[in-house]
């Protein structure tokens, strides 16, 4: 731990060197002085000094230097390790500290109906003017140097606040916050806790509540077309749920369910998500200023956190919707000691289907089941048990022009496990230990065999195995400090082909990787205005053959510039062992997990962003501004023509050492409270990609580079039962590719010439601009039993035709372009209800 | 109710809900028409260049082969030749007699060679390359009962590239034998140019290798062929440059594209202001003797 402070100690130096009064200059020869001299001298040089006589350590002191800097002489004059020195413009307070004074505070805050742990509430001491948000698990920490009966302040957006005086002696400190009657479906950000107080950057965070208030795709509340909507965040194809962030590929977002990652968050070949809103309980993203605890990914960290379950009572919610149907619920197993929550959702028009034609050739349908067990053992100790589990099924059977029977299916689905133990190791230091499991696999066949068995079969899977343990101490007033170590242990089956008749079979290498990090990082309040955040994350990855370990710095400072405004900076240096092979990015099954292998190096990246951060109207509106650059190397795309069908092993199917660049501005105006809350985001950027063999080596744009994107998204409460919800999204077309030449080169097999077409750069068209205009509106009526809701909603709402994909087609010696449209203005309802 | 559906697409169709097309006011990109060369300057062969001028490819114009280039040689920025056009009958796809510009003169191990051309009309264009070194097999043998053939290859640099094919030296013909590998690293070109990046594929005309590691590698082939085997049997070790085997390499990908959501790639060239490729490379013959 010393060397982790001394780590720290070199990160902050240059903080300290920016303070002018440590190193103002006292003018004074060299040569013997006695402390009442030398103090005499500092007053001459206009510094206010304020100490207690018997504070003076040193009576007399030897100067070998003429002139030396003010810090030096304090240093010499009082004892350090009793005494600290406080600038304060032209004076400073030697103050004793007072280590027998300092006390912990610590404890949870949770929701007093349910028992539920709240995450980010801030439990605040107005006389210290000090604060601190709970973690993940609801749990905080602070660390004081007054040991006097203190008034200490719990709340919560949404909850009343919580104020109790808390004496010298009394620890834990917990606090039960009970939901105002005014209680509002908001943005959930506490209201004193606001972004300009924290070093983290290039955040965002919205309750569930407020995603079941905005129009939604057919209905289907989905949290992913939500997060699409914040600055820097781009959908990959129209409809589809897939991220692009800061420029970044589809694969470089880590999506966290519980802590767990989750590898294709996609239902219905990338037109929902896998995560129900019925059963999740916060929403958080990180798209930069990564802390060191993050890892593994380069461009987001989106981590989504499942309710607990109400400890005290029974409840439910659900909807009926065209899509898919849902059902939640929650409850004590043994009151105030340990709940569940279920939760459950299907799609039917399978089932629809069948009834309507029992014989109906096709079938598909999406479910999924999330589960959380949550005990608590003791004051101290605590137990969650998370379970997700989400399947996709298509079939076809169809016959073939012969009459005979030529089925076809493609199966895929997730499935996460894990198992967390929160402990109170002491009143400063908490841990967090996990155990994880999480699994993708994607199969299809088609055809029967003679032994009724698929006649082809492909099937890919990776399958990831973890432990870590997280900790969290704050022994210093100043100072919260988290380190931790995780392992995991990756298998990857990247493509098994099989066909059964011919008894043949084709595949990948399969690979099993050991993938270690441990890392520790400070967030140090240095004073009033400044605050940094500093930490490093080594990781160590072996897929076999090759040993790859990457030191990755990270740093954020926040500066106050008032109490409302500060100034942000980051930079975040990231590894990514596991590569997504994907054509398309809108999250299909077929997208390939493969690991880094001796050949292939993981991705890496490096991230500068700087920001301005401000809150008015008392808080209840945020406006803020970034600027990010990120550089990316070691990425790899698939060869022209090479796909997830392409046989043998996937490494020769790609490029490899890939360069990318991404820059842009984003803006961000927030209405965190209210009648109306929502959001305007604006983000010009720009992203280009580079491969040796691609584009003749030069820079090209990325295929979601969009110049400028627009999402305005708000929700109007006109009264308790009424609200309404409106999303307007405009992005900038999506680059492609057309040919531009035709011209002959030499067949090297007959030595004729044969033609070729060419393209004069990638990707340096655009498809026609995106925008959409989504409404919705949600009535609804308190029942004996809870709540009803009905929403309807107006999916493009002025029929725009977006393009999904253009088409030249030629006739008559013509050519036309032609665009195909996916979505026209469709209606949605939905029966939602509360118990 | 009898429905009839037809597998995945009516799926698709549902799901697209109401999916439309609609003609757009789309300016398709005019590319203007450019020189073509395609020079490939292999140590111990004669020196051939093809010259065409290119045609926009959204218009009615197709492309053309000239016979009035003016085509310079240039070895270590020296010139050394200016090349003649010579009528080839022609094979593959253009039905035609047409023309290649060709030289005596011979190549040399190392040397840079610049290929100049100018047409009437266009922007004058050139592609420059430098001769890799010769191929020297190693621990070669020939298994004529088995019809395989290995040796090994010392890289001379890194990356090297490397292309190997085989085929029967008939009168007046090359007809080119199937080789198999169980090398994963190899790229695998079939009969119709389309280049496999899979390394389990069976059989290819020819097979390519980046490596880009120092030192010594073995390489094991088999040859076969569906007709008689009868004449000389050769097969061809080149080492290639790094202009040569990326445009190689690109054209035999490029055949694969699927319109839909791929990356649709260009073509791989160093010609400055035109298309095509100036590439060198150095041989070494294996003859089999029968």
């Amino acid at each position: 731990m010393r060397h982790l402070f001394a780590v720290f100690g070199i990160l902050t130096c240059v903080f300290c060197q920016a303070q002018v009064n440590r190193q103002y200059v006292i003018r004074i020869s060299p040569g013997r002085y006695s402390a009442t001299e030398v103090i005499d001298s500092i007053r001459a040089g206009g510094v206010q000094l304020s100490y207690a006589n018997s504070a003076v350590y040193q009576q007399e002191i030897v100067l070998d230097n003429a002139n030396p800097v003010l810090h030096k002489l304090l240093s010499m004059l009082f004892d350090e390790q009793a005494y600290r020195f406080i600038y304060r413009k032209n004076k400073v307070i030697i103050s004793p500290i007072l280590k027998e004074q300092t006390r912990n505070l610590n404890g949870y805050v949770e929701e007093k109906e349910s028992g539920e742990r709240l995450v980010g509430a801030h439990v605040y001491i107005p006389s210290l003017n000090i604060g601190t948000t709970t973690n993940a698990f609801g749990y905080f920490s602070l660390t004081v140097d007054v040991k006097d009966t203190l008034l200490v302040i719990a709340s919560s957006l949404g909850y009343k606040n919580e104020k109790r005086w808390v004496y010298s002696t009394e620890n834990p400190v917990d606090f039960s916050l009970q939901a105002s009657p005014l209680q509002l479906p908001t943005v959930e950000i506490n209201a004193r806790v606001l972004t300009t107080d924290f070093t983290q950057m290039s955040e965002a965070s919205f309750s569930p509540e407020f995603a079941k208030g905005t129009p939604a795709f057919l209905g289907e509340v989905d949290i992913l077309k939500t997060v699409q909507t914040l600055p820097g965040v781009q959908v990959g194809t129209e409809g589809t749920a897939g991220l692009i962030v800061r420029g970044g590929s589809p694969d470089q977002n880590l999506l966290l369910l519980d802590g767990v990652p989750v590898y294709n968050a996609s239902h219905l070949f990338g037109f929902f998500s896998v995560f129900n809103a019925e059963a999740i309980k916060s929403i958080s993203l990180i798209k930069g200023g990564f802390p060191a605890r993050f890892g593994g990914r380069l461009s987001s960290v989106l981590s989504i956190d499942m309710k607990e379950g109400n400890l005290n009572e029974y409840h439910g919610s659900g909807s009926i919707g065209l899509v898919a149907s849902r059902l939640m619920l929650e409850g004590p197993i043994i009151k105030n000691k340990m709940s569940f929550m279920l939760s459950g959702r299907r799609t039917y028009w399978d089932l629809i289907a069948r009834a309507v034609n029992p014989n109906i050739p096709f079938n598909y349908f999406f479910n999924d089941v999330n589960a959380k067990l949550n005990y608590l053992i003791n004051e101290k100790d605590r137990l969650y048990l998370s379970f997700y589990s989400g399947r996709d099924a298509l079939g076809v059977n169809d016959a073939s022009a012969f009459g005979v029977a030529d089925p076809f299916d493609v199966k895929w689905g997730n499935r996460t496990v894990a198992l967390r133990w929160n402990r109170i190791l002491n009143e400063t230091l908490f841990g967090n230990l996990t155990a994880t499991y999480s699994r993708y696999r994607f199969l299809t066949g088609s055809g029967i065999s003679g032994n009724g068995a698929p006649d082809f079969s492909y099937k890919s899977a990776i399958e990831d195995y973890g432990l870590k343990y997280d900790f969290e101490w704050q022994q210093f007033v100043q100072h919260k400090s988290r380190f931790g170590l995780n392992y995991t242990y990756h298998q990857t089956s990247p493509g098994i082909f099989q066909t059964e008749e011919l008894n043949q079979q084709a595949s990948s290498s399969n690979i099993n990787a050991h993938d270690l990090y441990i890392y520790a990082e400070d967030d140090w309040a240095i004073n009033a205005r400044w605050k940094v955040n500093a930490g490093l994350h080594y990781s160590v990855y072996y897929p076999g053959g090759k040993l790859y370990h990457y030191l990755q710095p990270r740093l954020a400072a926040r500066y106050s510039v008032k109490q409302n405004w500060s100034l942000k900076a980051s930079y975040a240096n990231m590894a990514q062992p596991i590569h997504l092979l994907t054509n398309q990015g809108v999250g299909l099954p077929t997208d390939l997990w493969v690991s880094s292998t001796a050949n292939v190096a993981p991705q890496r990246s490096e991230q500068l962003a700087f920001g301005s951060f401000h809150h008015f109207g008392g808080g209840k509106w945020e406006v803020s501004g970034e600027v990010y650059y990120k550089w990316l190397s070691n990425l790899i795309a698939y060869k022209n023509g090479a796909s997830y069908l392409t046989s043998g092993d996937w490494e020769n199917a790609i490029e490899t050492h890939g360069l990318g660049r991404a820059y842009g501005m984003e803006l961000f105006l927030k209405r965190l409270e209210g009648k109306t809350t929502g959001w305007i985001s604006y983000t010009l950027s720009k992203s280009e990609r580079q491969f040796e063999n691609i584009n003749r080596g030069a820079f090209y744009p990325f295929k979601y580079d969009r110049r400028h994107n627009i999402s305005i998204v708000f929700n109007h409460r006109f009264s308790e039962k009424f609200e309404l919800g409106v999303n307007w999204v405009y992005a900038t077309g999506q680059a492609f590719s057309l040919p531009t030449s035709t011209y002959y080169l030499i067949d090297p097999n007959t030595g004729g010439v044969t033609l070729h077409t060419d393209y004069a750069s990638r990707n340096s068209l655009r498809y026609p601009a995106y925008h959409r205009l989504d409404l919705s509106a949600h009535f609804k009526k308190r029942t004996r039993w809870g709540q009803r809701t009905w929403s309807v909603g107006l999916y493009n709402a002025y029929n725009r035709q977006n393009p999904f994909y253009l088409e030249v087609v030629t006739a008559n010696n013509q050519n036309r372009v032609e665009q195909l449209s996916l979505f026209p203005i469709i209606p949605s309802i939905t029966y939602g209800f509360e118990f | 109710m009898a429905l009839s559906f037809n597998r995945v697409s009516i799926f698709c169709a549902f799901l697209v809900l109401g999916a439309c097309t609609k003609t757009l006011d789309f300016p398709l990109p005019e590319e203007k028409p450019k020189i073509v060369l395609d020079a490939k300057l292999i140590v111990g062969d004669s020196i051939k260049v093809l010259a065409g001028i290119s045609a926009p490819f959204w218009s009615n114009a197709t492309p053309v082969l000239s016979d009035s280039a003016r085509i310079y040689l240039f070895e270590n920025q020296l010139l050394i030749d200016t090349l003649q056009p010579k009528a080839v009958e022609s094979g593959g796809l253009f039905d035609s007699t047409y023309f290649l510009y060709t030289s005596g003169k011979p190549l040399n191990d190392r040397a840079l060679y610049t290929i100049k051309a100018s047409v009437e009309g266009f922007p004058d264009v050139e592609g420059s390359d430098r001769v890799p070194g010769k191929p020297e097999p190693l621990h070669l043998v020939i298994d004529t009962v088995e019809k395989q053939i290995s040796f090994s290859l010392i890289n001379q640099s890194v990356p090297a590239y490397y292309l190997f094919d085989c085929y029967l030296d008939r009168e007046n013909e090359r007809l080119f034998l199937n080789l198999s590998t169980s090398d994963p690293e190899m790229l695998v070109q079939e009969s119709s140019g389309y280049i496999y990046t899979g390394a389990s594929l069976p059989e290819g005309i020819r097979y390519y290798l980046k490596n880009e590691n120092s030192g010594q590698r073995a390489f094991n082939f088999r040859y076969s062929a569906q007709f008689d085997l009868s004449g000389e049997i050769v097969f061809r070790i080149l080492q290639v440059s790094s202009d040569y085997y990326r445009h190689e390499v690109s054209k035999g990908t490029q055949e694969a594209d699927v319109p839909l959501f791929s990356d649709q790639g260009n073509l791989h060239s160093n010609v400055k202001n035109g298309y095509g490729i100036v590439a060198c490379a150095h041989k070494t013959e294996i003859r089999v003797n029968r």
